[in-house]
């Protein structure tokens, strides 16, 4: 270009801020190098709302389901910003997590050294939570992004030592409670511990520690509900809220949750969206997030007697509110199954409520289903999609992978998303 | 379809005569005819735009008029068709920024800015966006003749910054 001396016209802030918001985050954290004017500018609130209304298409966003148990990635999407799935980011940083850990241990007793490092918990605000576990079962959790490798111990509890800290080992971690303003989270993040063993009283106790205050406290929430039992394995955290299943009185699950950044001191416990007698849900309740909503799904069917026939359809719900006892469902799709296979909802895309996938137990593969149009679509291996996005699905290809189906009652999947703006763990 | 004409006047004086449906891309003019003081036989005089520039923001409204107008007419019309159209007007908005100097865009965007064209503010931002994109600070700073006021140590701070995200 030949604007060596071109004086260039003056634009004004908002116009410089409309440019650089098209830019993928990693051009945009390198024109804060530009000059001063530049970096206050991509610095700002401001610029930051620009950046999360041009990103509002879902194309550019980036995540991933994991099967928590086998730490396999299972459907992941990436977009411009990120040239590999998070599922991958994940495992190298648990790998060089693994090996950092055991060269630190090298001189401890055999006890003391590390066994297993794993991720407990995943987020939809780019967070993974962390156990590192060592042969004398002592667990360190840690709070890590795995994309900017930035890991954060969390102190133990007893260090100084709580009351009740006795108590400890009947702790289980139920999952990372975190709030999003703006697409940048706020307030910390408060990691719970529950008791597993007392849940059946009416009381759930738990164990927090907080980002804030950088401290360890307990918290009992009681409801006139029962539990019968507690399923703190997979939790699904929205905006200060964790929700989990239990079984209440009738051996049916319930949702369960409690907002970690309320003051409340009550548990709620919300009934999922209640049938006609005819119809029956075929799967673990799957539950997950989708456009800042708890969102669940079942197949639910519908047998014709007369017929030797039955009628299965994928049903989904949006929790539009809950109070203390009770939720307000709203049934969203109702899409009918072709006939003679078998299929598990697996989850729902976090940035578009209208497509849902579900594993096809008897091809072993990913389909993808359009809610609006009730299209079935078969994700091959690998398939690459126009506008830089990649969408990667695991398919059986006859060895070694795993069929879940084999391992319902047991498998659990997780949705891992980035936020669309990059930030330090608080 | 209205084929009003209606007269608009650049800041160095030079006259030009637009379809109002295409001058309706303005918000800024739309505005100006809702509340009728579109004066029939008087030009809108824009103190803010050069004639050279008007020439083109008028240009790209010429060519905006019909897929705003088609939109009810094309209802009926399939997928390819749709994409086809699209891909026309993508193809024109391409060639048509693609003729321009950064300079010509930036008195572009002011215009689109001042008389309030949104698809047209898009356009310009997102084709500057598009020249930045994979260049160094040094190369942007020489693109837009801007000066680096950081001291090598501020410059050294940021990169550290920066190292923590993607690695």
């Amino acid at each position: 270009m030949t604007n060596r001396e071109l004086n260039l016209i003056f634009l004004p802030d908002d116009l410089w801020m409309s440019i650089l918001a098209r830019l993928p985050l990693k051009c945009i954290t390198t024109s804060k190098l530009v000059c001063k004017q530049w970096k206050s500018l991509v610095e700002s609130e401001i610029f930051r709302g620009v950046f999360l209304s041009q990103q509002q298409n879902t194309s550019s966003s980036s995540w991933s389901l994991m099967w928590r148990e086998r730490q396999i990635e299972f459907i992941a999407q990436y977009g411009c910003d990120i040239p590999r799935s998070l599922g991958s980011y994940v495992s190298s940083f648990l790998a060089d997590m693994s090996q950092t850990q055991k060269e630190s241990h090298k001189l401890f007793p055999p006890r003391e050294k590390i066994k297993t490092v794993e991720v407990v918990a995943y987020t939809n605000v780019g967070l993974i939570l962390i156990c590192v576990k060592s042969f004398s079962s002592d667990r360190n959790y840690y709070v890590a992004n795995p994309l900017s490798q930035q890991t954060v111990k969390i102190p133990p509890p007893f260090s100084p030592p709580l009351a009740g800290f006795k108590r400890e080992k009947s702790f289980r971690p139920a999952g990372l409670a975190t709030r999003i303003k703006h697409g940048v989270v706020v307030s910390g993040y408060k990691f719970v511990c529950l008791d597993t063993r007392k849940v059946n009283k009416g009381v759930l106790s738990f164990m927090i520690y907080s980002s804030e205050t950088n401290s360890w406290s307990f918290k009992t929430v009681l409801s006139p509900i029962p539990l019968f039992g507690f399923n703190h394995r997979n939790p699904v955290s929205l905006n200060g809220e964790i929700y989990w299943t239990a079984p209440n009185e009738g051996g049916e699950d319930d949702l369960v949750g409690h907002d970690f950044y309320s003051e409340s001191d009550q548990y709620n416990v919300i009934p999922f969206p209640e049938l006609n007698l005819e119809l029956v849900e075929r799967c673990n309740r799957a539950c997950t997030i989708s456009q800042g909503f708890l969102m669940y799904m079942n197949i639910i069917s519908r047998e014709f007697l007369e017929e030797l026939r039955e009628e299965n359809r994928l049903c989904v719900w949006k929790l539009e509110s809950h109070t203390a006892d009770s939720g307000d469902w709203q049934l969203v799709a109702r899409v009918l199954i072709p006939d003679g296979f078998e299929y598990i909802p697996l989850t729902i895309h976090p940035f578009d409520a209208k497509i849902a996938y579900l594993w096809k137990r008897e091809h072993h593969s990913l389909v993808s289903v359009d809610l609006k149009n009730d299209k079935f679509v078969i994700h091959k291996e690998l398939e690459r999609r126009s506008d830089n996005v990649t969408i990667k699905s695991i398919s059986y290809s006859g060895y070694e992978f795993p069929d879940p189906t084999d391992e319902i009652d047991k498998t659990y999947f997780s949705t891992f998303v980035l936020t669309p703006w990059l930030q330090r763990i608080p | 379809m209205s084929s009003n004409m209606i007269m608009l006047k650049s800041s160095d004086g030079a006259s030009f005569e637009i379809e109002e449906a295409a001058a309706r891309k303005s918000k800024i003019i739309a505005n100006m005819i809702e509340v009728e003081c579109v004066d029939e036989d008087k030009a809108i005089p824009l103190q803010n735009v050069t004639g050279n520039i008007l020439a083109l923001v008028i240009e790209y409204c010429n060519k905006h008029i019909v897929d705003d107008d088609d939109d009810v007419a094309t209802e009926e019309a399939s997928e390819e068709e749709e994409e086809a159209k699209k891909k026309k007007v993508d193809d024109w908005e391409a060639e048509f920024m693609n003729s321009m100097s950064l300079e010509t865009m930036f008195e572009l965007l002011l215009a689109a800015n001042y008389l309030n064209i949104k698809s047209l503010i898009d356009l310009v931002c997102q084709t500057i966006a598009n020249n930045i994109k994979d260049k160094t600070p040094e190369e942007v700073r020489k693109i837009f003749s801007i000066e680096n006021d950081f001291t090598p140590e501020e410059e050294e701070e940021i990169r550290k910054e920066n190292a923590w995200a993607f690695g």
